[in-house]
């Protein structure tokens, strides 16, 4: 397995994603417990702190811009996982601001760290993403776990 | 009147993770992992069938800690370990907890436990503006 630490530091990216309004409908949907194909039924109707959306994204829709470089990274062939034996094991995010339909975000993620610990094997990778303006508007910090 | 914060207050949420959850979830957010879309290839995986994704039991934990903070830009990080996988026909239930309210920050953490106790997050942590 290549999974060693000499990959420490290999960067991913930049990738680029533009934030449309009506994906973050259907984002917000699915983690609502909807159809997010009943979104045209349901314009206008989020109640409580989902009504702030789409005007502005979900948290957790950085899965869709900023975890570019960590899928990158998991499926880059230098670093020879195994994705049938990866699971997601830790992740963080860092929300400086919310994202919005509009938003032009770059993307860009370096390996952070690559370990061992009980014949598991650990992969972190760091994703920054940016707006057009160069103001950063969310780091995710993934690790990933892939049993041996 | 406006929010306030305190240490100690408490918000329980419970979601029920549907046949279609990772369906729906796949689509929304582009991971069509068969592990989280396929009976037979989670069972492969040793899992016993197919799983949620992990993003998704996040995106529910991140969704309570909203619904306590009322408006969704207070959030301004979150960390969570996934400690066990979910399977499907779950239901999870979400303890938003807030620990410390210092200069301005709301400090938590967010319990999330299957309908057998058992932890599905661990160390699940967040920090908002007041």
């Amino acid at each position: 397995m290549a999974l060693t630490a000499d990959y420490v530091g290999r960067k991913y990216g930049p990738y680029k994603y533009e934030v449309g309004v009506e994906k973050v409908r259907e984002f917000a949907l699915a983690i609502a417990g909807e159809v997010p194909s009943a979104a045209f039924a349901r314009e206008g109707q989020f109640t409580g702190h989902y009504a702030a959306y789409p005007s502005i994204a979900p948290a957790t829709f950085a899965v869709n811009y900023n975890m570019r470089p960590f899928s990158a990274a998991v499926f880059d062939k230098d670093l020879d996982v195994n994705v049938m034996m990866l699971v997601h094991g830790e992740q963080a995010f860092e929300l400086l601001r919310p994202a919005r339909p509009g938003d032009v975000l770059t993307t860009e993620g370096e390996i952070t760290d690559i370990a061992e610990k009980a014949g598991k094997k650990f992969l972190t990778v760091r994703c920054t993403s940016r707006a057009a303006d160069g103001e950063v508007v969310t780091v995710g910090t993934y690790t990933a776990v892939i049993r041996a | 009147m406006a929010k306030t914060f305190q240490a100690g207050d408490t918000l329980v949420v419970t979601r029920a993770v549907d046949k279609y959850r990772p369906y729906y979830y796949a689509a929304v957010s582009g991971d069509f992992n068969p592990i989280h879309l396929d009976p037979d290839v989670g069972r492969q995986a040793g899992l016993g069938g197919n799983i949620l994704h992990g993003m998704c039991t996040m995106a529910f934990a991140t969704e309570a800690v909203q619904q306590y903070l009322e408006e969704p830009s207070r959030l301004k990080a979150i960390k969570v370990r996934f400690s066990r996988p979910v399977p499907i026909g779950e239901t999870l239930t979400f303890t938003v907890r807030v620990t410390r309210v210092e200069g301005g920050r709301v400090h938590g953490e967010v319990a999330a436990q299957d309908s057998k106790g058992q932890d599905v997050l661990k160390g699940a942590a967040f920090e908002a503006e007041a």
